[in-house]
């Protein structure tokens, strides 16, 4: 068998040639991975630009960064979805963050330094600001049952995050070197959304809520080495390459490193993930029972949360009828769940009345 | 030989996974679960099932458990309109036990049970719980209802005493409302169906103290009517204590409205909303995790006697489980109940009272061994005048009246005379 004659093949030391998977990698390199063109090296080079044009590109970098970061804060305080997407359009963080990805795979270790540098600059500034702007205006919340939804929907990362993100990143590797597809950056922004954690890790450290505040940085970590990940295996089947033949052998151990990084992230993400997949257990086996109960009632409200492993639960209901006793309810909950509950039950009597006066 | 070792093993295997599977099933004999209805509830309710978890790693038995706010209601309810009665039930009202036990829905105790209740268990707490030649339940808990909850910070930043008379708390309140930075008491009586039974342990501390034993005793059985002078004194007293304006944190809105368990939360706050806190021993268990001690975090006094001599005369209750089922693994339940050691990791972790003697002393943690101490040394014990009334009126309609009347909607002469009128009906 002959080693795959592609690009590819130039580029690489890999000895797969003689046995049966080294076979189908070649085949795969030979038919699936291209050898990137000047202008698509270019294009990387020029996401974090060197020399003069460096101070410019970092000015323009913060100043976005604290625009987009004070964008978020204010979009998260007032509870606006709207807001926080013009945040991420605005936000120039997935810049060095693929930057940090083209450094991976190319083995450019000063780029890389440089890329991570500006990543934590942006890290830093989006924090502060939305710390500031939350000790400002962030006055209508007086404790983690009033944040915003906005906000507390950034304090439960879970699996679907961690898929996101190393589909954007994947995205984010597709398109920056290729000029003619950029116009579609904007959208891997606002899917994996970067400033707005960040702006609200800033608000909940304000808010004196760790706990919410630690959450929210593993959802911006969980984008970071997602998107570093996906974004450098893209890269690298797109035929990007370190240049010297020394740097080759690091370059599995940098992709190593990402990779472990994804994994530490996905530890915590799988037990939250598991959390919430037990507090929809309990949500399932609530509305299931209720039904059961009286199928005459309907939920007004319901409020459903696992701890280790006793749930709470707490239900308001409306009915035309005399409420049936709550512990058949909670037996019902208890045996569908197969677990402790713990169930604050209020009844609201729905009267009708038609009347008509002449 | 080398060959017919892995057959030997394999059998020996399929033998074990058999035996395994036939040992501890996770019901019981005749394939049900024992079920208990009782009025622990959250972490009470934990604490229960722990004490509970030996009897199902030993037997395989699964034992369910169910409680309600609304206890005495759900459990009339099951037992004698839905008729589908729990296996057990652990019941706080003797009331509500003889109810059971002269309806028939009670099943006397098994020789088993019998046993181990005379083997671990005094001779005057059966006497308390037992009148009759026919045994029906395991006393289970004992509860110390004349307890007052306080912090020692905020009455040695105020200079304030524990008083020693009931006048000495009145001063006591007195100054308080009048400096009034914070209320003088705690208190709310909101628990669903059950809303009011909090009401009634405080007017019975106060009808022991104001009039004795013997009155108290003649007023839960019935021979005295709540029309009586006497316990009309001691209704007055207990609204100019704790009802009247300025006397509770949070007024009557606050004592009708607030979950009778979380009535303490003004008294732990930063900024304490309230002074005292009158409430059982196991109100310890709805509170956050504190130390308690004179100089600690919380601390607590018995509610003092009318005069300064000896100590104060104490109100008590206590919890009975009783079954409505004969099944063997029903009796292994009662019998497990009665045992030595029930009930001992409860003991251990605090909250909890048993009744039993063969729960020594020193498995009680030190704020629990002290209330033990005060149950042994108190000159006077007598049970909760409302839970011994009969069902129907000390835990439902006395209940509701008695919030009626703190919420201003009766007149004593009105709450008197509907109480009276349905003990006189019986």
């Amino acid at each position: 068998m002959t080693a795959p004659a592609t690009a590819g093949d130039e580029n690489d030391t890999v000895a797969e040639s003689q046995t049966p998977l080294g076979s189908i990698v070649g085949w795969f390199r030979k038919t699936a991975i291209g050898t990137p063109s000047d202008d698509e090296q270019a294009a990387l080079d020029e996401l974090i630009p060197e020399g003069d044009e460096f101070v410019p590109f970092l000015r323009r970098f913060a100043s976005l960064t604290v625009l987009s970061a004070s964008i978020a804060a204010f979009g998260l305080l007032s509870d606006s979805a709207a807001v926080v997407i013009g945040a991420m359009l605005v936000a120039p963080l997935m810049v060095p963050i693929t930057a940090a990805a083209a450094a991976t795979v190319r083995a450019q270790n000063r780029r890389l330094v440089i890329s991570l540098l500006v990543i934590g600059l942006g890290v830093v500034l989006a924090v502060l600001v939305g710390y500031a702007t939350s000790a400002v205006a962030g006055s209508v919340v007086v404790g983690a049952g009033s944040l915003p939804s906005e906000v507390s929907a950034r304090t439960f990362p879970g699996l679907l995050d961690l898929g996101i993100a190393i589909t954007a990143g994947g995205a984010a590797g597709y398109i920056s070197p290729r000029r003619s597809t950029t116009s579609a950056l904007p959208g891997v922004g606002i899917a994996v959304a970067l400033v707005p954690p960040l702006a609200t890790v800033g608000i909940l450290l304000q808010l004196g809520l760790s706990t919410e505040a630690r959450n929210a940085l593993l959802l911006f970590l969980t984008n970071l080495a997602a998107i570093v990940f996906a974004a450098s295996v893209m890269l690298l089947l797109a035929g990007f390459r370190p240049h010297q033949e020394a740097a080759r052998g690091s370059l599995r151990i940098r992709l190593l490193v990402t990779l472990v990084a994804v994994v530490a992230v996905a530890i915590p993400l799988t037990l939250h993930t598991r959390s919430a997949l037990r507090d929809s257990d309990l949500l399932r086996a609530v509305t299931e029972s209720v039904v059961d109960w009286d199928e005459t009632v309907r939920v007004i409200e319901l409020k459903a949360d696992v701890a280790d492993g006793r749930g709470t639960v707490e239900l308001i209901v409306s009915g035309p009828n005399d409420v049936n006793p709550a512990w058949r309810l909670a037996e019902l909950v208890r045996d569908r769940f197969d677990g402790p509950i713990d169930l604050e039950l209020r009844f609201e009597r729905d009267d009708l009345f038609v009347v008509s006066a002449r | 030989m080398n060959r017919l070792l892995p057959a030997v093993a394999l059998t020996v295997v399929v033998m074990l996974a058999a035996a395994c599977g036939a040992s501890p099933t996770s019901l019981s004999d005749d394939g049900d679960p024992v079920t208990i209805f009782g009025p622990y509830r959250e972490t009470e309710a934990d604490r229960f099932m722990e004490s509970i978890a030996e009897f199902t790693a030993e037997t395989g038995i699964e034992v369910r458990y169910t409680s309600s706010s609304g206890f005495v209601e759900d459990l009339i309810e099951r037992v004698e309109v839905a008729r589908v009665p729990p296996d057990i039930a652990i019941i706080p009202q003797p009331g509500v036990v003889d109810r059971f036990v002269e309806t028939g829905a009670a099943v006397p105790l098994g020789p088993d049970t019998l046993d181990e209740l005379d083997a671990n268990y005094g001779d005057d707490v059966l006497a308390a719980f037992h009148d009759g030649e026919i045994r029906y339940t395991v006393p289970f808990r004992q509860t110390l209802k004349s307890v007052v909850w306080f912090r020692p910070d905020v009455f040695d930043e105020h200079g304030w005493r524990i008083p020693a008379t009931l006048d000495d708390l009145e001063a006591l309140v007195g100054e308080i409302a009048e400096a009034g930075e914070l209320a003088p008491w705690c208190f709310s009586v909101e628990a669903g169906t059950a809303t009011g039974w909090a009401a009634t342990d405080w007017v019975e501390d106060l009808v022991l103290r104001r009039s004795g034993p013997e009155i108290y005793t003649q007023w839960s059985a019935g021979t005295i009517p709540f029309a009586d002078p006497d316990i009309e004194a001691a209704f007055d007293e207990f609204r100019a204590l704790v009802v009247d304006f300025g006397r509770t944190a949070g007024g009557v809105p606050s004592i009708v409205g607030t979950r009778v368990d979380r009535a303490w939360e003004p008294l732990l706050d930063e900024e304490p909303g309230c002074a005292m806190y009158k409430q059982a021993d196991f109100a310890l268990g709805w509170m956050p995790e504190l130390s308690v001690g004179n100089d600690e975090e919380l601390s607590w006094f018995v509610l003092p006697p009318a005069e300064s001599a000896g100590l104060a005369p104490l109100v008590v209750g206590g919890d009975q489980a009783i079954r409505f089922d004969d099944r063997p693994a029903v009796s292994d339940v009662m019998t497990f109940l009665a045992g030595a050691q029930t009930g001992a990791p409860w003991v251990a972790d605090g909250g909890f009272i048993s009744a039993k003697t063969s729960i020594d002393e020193t498995q009680y943690p030190p704020v629990e061994r002290r209330f033990v101490d005060v149950l042994r040394d108190a000159p006077t014990l007598v049970f909760d005048a409302s839970d011994q009334m009969s069902a129907d009126v000390g835990s439902g309609l006395l209940w509701e009246a008695i919030t009626n009347w703190i919420a201003g909607a009766l007149t004593y002469e009105e709450f008197a005379g509907i109480v009276d009128d349905a003990r006189n009906a019986e």
